[in-house]
This record gives C-alpha cells, sequence and structure tokens, in this order.
C-alpha cells in the first residue's frame, strides 16, 4: 500500500483501533482520515489519526439519505485509499463510490487485501439481491398470514 | 461405534461456543476409541457457515458444497443423509442448526438419533435467544406459533429485504418457517428423535413434554489450556483487577450491571479496575478499561492476571463457558442467578450468585471479595477443583455423551442397517 490519504472506515466491529494501529504503523506518513459516527468517543483514537469526518450515527447511515450523506461527506475528505472492516456487498459498493483510487479491506485476523469488484458489477449485483430479499420478504409475509 | 455428527454450522477457528462444543465430542469420542465422523454444510458466501480453515482434526471430516439452491428443505436434508449412508453409522449427532434441523432431522430419523440444543432454538422463531425487551419471552413456538411467527418476520425482515441474510434468516426462508405448517414438521422431529441434549433444566423444560428423553449435559473446557496459577499476593491498597469476558458489547451479557455495580463500588473504594473485552473505541467510566476481544489464546493470562471475575448476563445464558475457564484458571466468580451458570457456579463456594440486574448485591460481593484476599484465594482453588472434578472434555464425554449414544442404539432396537 502506498502511503497518501487513507480513510479509515468505521464499522461496528471489534477491529477499528487495531486497523488504525495497523495503517500507522504500516503507513507512517500518510493522513489518516477516520470515517467515525457522530457518536463515536474521539478520545479512543485520538493519537492513531490525523483528520476525522463525522458520518451520520449507524441506524441512519443504513438508509438512503444517510448513506448518500456519508458517502458525500467521505468524497469531499478527498482520500486516495479507503480501508473498510469488512468485505460486504454495501461496504464494497461504498468504497467504490468514495471516490479513492485503491480499496482495501481489514479482516478481523488482521490481514489487508485489495478489493478490485467493477463498480458496475457492484451495482448490478446489489441491484438483484435487493430484488432477491424483497420477493422473498414478500414470500414470507404471504406464508405468515396464512393461518 | 460407528458416529455420525451433522451440524449446520460448525466452522474452524470457531465462531462460537457451539463449534468449540462439537469439535471436542468428536475429538473426545475419537479419543474413545470411536469412529467418528463429522458433516458439515460449507456455504463459501458466509463466514458463520463451513468456514473451515487450515485445520486438522483426529476425526473425519465431511463438508458438503456447492449447495446454491440445494440449500432447500428437501434438498439438503437429502444431501446430508446421501453423506451420512455412505458412512454407515450406528448412531447419527445432530449439531448446530436453527431452523433447517427439523427437515434434517427428519431425514434421519431412521437411525438413532441424538439432538443437541446449544440455546433456545426449540422455542422461538426469530433467533436463539428466546429474549425480548430486555427479558425472557412469554411466547413459546409450540404453544403460541401465531404469535411467534408475527414476531419473527418483524424482526427478520430488514435481514431478509437485504437480500443478504444471515444464517438464521437463510435457515427461516429455507425451511418455510413462517408457513403455519412447519409448527407440525418440528413436532413430528421432535416425537421422532432419540434423545435431546440440553445444557440447562430451562431448556429441558421447553422439551419435556415434546421428547422422549431430554438429558442435561453440560460443556467443557479446555483444562490443558485454561490450567490453574495461584493470584498474585496482592497489599491491600494494591488496585485488584475485576474482569468481564465473552461478548461483553451484547446488551444481553449485562455490562451496565457491572458497571452500575462499579459505580457503587467506586462511592466507597478505589483499589479496583474492572477489566471488560469490548472494542478499546468504547466508552467506560474511569474505573473501567476496554480492552479490545482477546484470542482464546491471550485470554488465558487475562484471566490469571485477575482477583474475580464477573458473567453478569441479563439472559437465559444456556451455558456459561467463561465462567467455567475463569473457575478453571483458580478465580472465584459472580455470576447471575439464570440458565447454565446457576449449575457452574456454587454459591458461597466457588464464588457468589446474583439475581439478574441486581447490581447492588454484586457490588456487595465484589465488595467482600476484595477485602479478602483468603477467601479469594480459597474460593478460586475451589472453583479450579470443581472445575477439574467435572468440567473436562474426556470426563464430560465419558460419563454423559457415551451412555446417551448407547442408550440411543439400544432403545432404537440396535445397530441400523441401511
Amino acid at each position: 500500500m502506498t502511503t497518501d490519504r487513507i480513510c479509515a472506515f468505521y464499522s461496528s466491529g471489534p477491529h477499528y483501533v487495531r486497523m488504525l494501529r495497523c495503517l500507522r504503523e504500516n503507513c507512517p506518513d500518510a493522513t489518516l482520515v477516520a470515517a467515525i459516527p457522530a457518536s463515536f468517543p474521539f478520545d479512543a483514537i485520538d493519537d492513531l489519526v490525523d483528520e476525522t469526518v463525522r458520518l451520520p450515527d449507524r441506524k441512519a447511515s443504513r438508509d438512503l439519505r444517510g448513506g448518500y450523506f456519508a458517502l458525500r461527506s467521505i468524497r469531499q475528505a478527498q482520500c486516495t485509499q479507503i480501508v473498510v472492516m469488512f468485505d460486504s456487498p454495501r461496504l464494497n459498493l461504498l468504497s467504490a463510490l468514495s471516490g479513492t483510487r485503491d480499496r482495501h479491506c481489514f479482516t478481523v485476523d488482521g490481514r489487508f487485501y485489495r478489493l478490485n469488484k467493477k463498480t458496475a458489477v457492484l451495482v448490478a449485483s446489489t441491484t438483484l439481491r435487493r430484488l432477491r430479499g424483497q420477493w422473498n420478504f414478500l414470500c414470507a409475509w404471504w406464508g405468515t398470514r396464512k393461518s | 461405534m460407528r458416529i455420525s455428527l451433522v451440524d449446520l454450522l460448525f466452522s474452524w477457528p470457531p465462531n462460537g461456543g457451539a463449534d468449540v462444543d462439537l469439535y471436542n465430542v468428536a475429538t473426545g469420542l475419537t479419543q474413545a476409541g470411536h469412529d467418528v465422523q463429522v458433516v458439515v454444510v460449507n456455504d463459501p458466501e458466509s463466514w458463520e457457515r463451513g468456514a473451515i480453515h487450515n485445520s486438522q482434526f483426529s476425526f473425519s471430516l465431511l463438508g458438503i458444497s456447492g449447495l446454491g439452491r440445494d440449500f432447500h428443505r428437501k434438498r439438503l436434508p437429502r444431501r446430508i443423509r446421501e453423506a451420512v449412508d455412505m458412512w454407515h453409522p450406528d448412531v447419527v449427532f445432530l449439531g448446530d442448526g436453527f431452523l433447517m434441523k427439523p427437515y434434517v432431522g427428519l431425514a434421519l430419523a431412521d437411525y438413532p438419533l441424538v439432538v443437541r440444543y446449544y440455546a433456545y432454538e426449540m422455542a422461538c422463531l426469530r433467533d436463539a435467544f428466546h429474549h425480548k425487551d430486555g427479558a425472557t419471552c412469554p411466547n413459546h413456538y409450540l404453544k403460541t406459533p401465531g404469535v411467534c411467527r408475527a414476531c419473527a418476520l418483524e424482526h427478520l425482515g430488514p435481514d431478509i429485504k437485504s437480500g443478504r441474510p444471515h444464517a438464521w434468516a437463510q435457515e427461516y426462508l429455507a425451511a418455510h418457517a413462517y408457513a403455519p405448517g412447519y409448527r407440525q414438521i418440528v413436532e413430528d422431529y421432535l416425537a421422532r428423535v432419540s434423545s435431546a441434549v440440553v445444557y440447562n433444566t430451562t431448556m429441558k423444560e421447553h422439551l419435556a413434554h415434546h421428547c422422549r428423553e431430554v438429558h442435561v449435559v453440560p460443556g467443557g473446557v479446555d483444562s490443558q489450556h485454561f490450567t490453574f496459577e495461584a493470584p498474585l499476593q496482592k497489599a491491600p491498597k494494591d488496585t485488584k483487577r475485576i474482569l468481564m469476558t465473552g461478548r461483553a458489547s451484547d446488551p444481553m451479557k449485562g455490562l451496565d450491571v457491572l458497571l452500575e455495580a462499579g459505580e457503587r463500588l467506586y462511592q466507597q473504594r478505589r483499589d479496583f479496575k474492572i477489566h471488560v473485552t469490548v472494542p478499546e473505541e468504547t466508552a467506560l467510566p474511569h474505573f473501567a478499561l476496554a480492552v479490545g476481544w482477546k484470542s482464546h489464546k491471550a485470554l488465558v493470562d487475562y484471566y490469571r492476571q485477575a482477583d474475580v471475575c464477573v458473567v453478569p448476563s441479563r439472559w437465559e445464558e444456556p451455558f456459561g463457558l467463561v465462567a467455567l475457564e475463569a473457575m478453571a484458571t483458580g478465580r472465584p466468580v459472580c455470576a447471575s442467578r439464570v440458565g447454565g451458570l446457576q449449575d457452574i457456579v456454587l454459591h458461597q463456594e466457588t464464588g457468589f450468585l446474583f439475581d439478574s440486574g441486581d447490581s447492588a448485591e454484586l457490588a456487595k460481593q465484589l465488595d467482600v471479595l476484595l477485602d479478602n484476599p483468603n477467601l479469594r484465594q480459597r474460593m478460586g482453588i475451589a472453583a479450579h477443583q470443581r472445575v477439574y472434578a467435572e468440567y473436562r472434555w474426556p470426563h464430560i464425554v465419558e460419563r454423559h455423551y457415551l451412555p446417551i449414544l448407547e442408550s440411543a442404539i439400544a432403545t432404537h432396537g440396535g445397530v441400523h442397517t441401511p
């Protein structure tokens, strides 16, 4: 990983501080930008990061408006790389739309790897998955209504 | 005996206590001289199901992969049945799984069949906790199926709509657990199993009217890893360490109770620090410290550096492995009087029990223990001895599992011939 402006995107999980430490250690000259929810206790990471981007709290950031706001804030930070904590479709898509050159995932067991799915593929697969989810929910809703 | 252990969720390294439990049962049965095959379901898209990395086992392991559309209430049991038939077992042990378990059990029911329940999945359609709005749920799927079906749909809706459901919702959809007919499937399955194995008496009550035999069998502890070490001698004014381990971020685990007790204690004394295994960024009061999540390997040192361990669970903890681990290293445990914890911790012998949520009582108990190093040591030694006598895996397998499996074969009319 080259050293420049790295956005460390927070998700609820046990390894955020570990990820920041690891980034700090591997990229000592990089500007580390923590993208964290408004309620996140900044004291815990004060000595590890250079800048912060405050995001809507977790619940709010899951809807479309919150997601848009989060994405806009990250893009405004003009990072060259983004690191997320899970290789989920949602975070893949967010990182793909973040305007960064490189995207990485930092796993719970402490490994970095590159995320390289194309944005168009991510958008298409996310849309299809959502449609399938809505259909499954409709089936379950109908099944539950039957007595 | 030839024994097939079937598990719909087994992963290694483990994702939770059920994986550790199944691994130790399979290893213990192998070490006792039996032929053991573990059949697991692999789902490459899920970290929750069959993710097995760089592992070598003493038992034979068969992964059923390439499921895709075969993760279905008819096709999955059929594939598991084919895998089990190839092994020709004398008895089948059905381990972890959620709402697909009844279908798999029915597919295997002409074998002597022993099923293990690791939590309350028999009582609830929405999750394995049977816990709602901060208390034990008053409903039970087998008694109030209509209420439970509506509750499950409301709870699981967002996960289902995401199109990438977690393991529970995946099984809910595949099993058509939302349909009225699912309840009869569960009843038929429970009636056909030879015996069910549970962790505590509350769980036994849930199944008592539906199964022929229900056995309460505790989990065990790796007594070679969690070994006894005498606590450090501390002067009265030295800072004592109170430790809470496990998934402490989960509200059901009762961290709020421990912090309330800490607040009370802090008004009387300053010679303690509460260490909690929550992510390091978690905001805690000044008398507490978030130490991050610890690996299985690192955890043993944390227990050894502690003076007292606390398990303040708010829900009916099925077993309570963390209490057992602390006891194995020779530390007294203060635990809620819930589920399996009340069977593990002997009140005033190996620690103290307090009513769930009663932070005042917990504060009193901690006060007594912090004041008295001899009591801490005495209880720690008693705790270790109890674990050594009752909860070592070879002992659990020999004393509980082997008789249950042998009895299942005997009552089934002998060895199965496919």
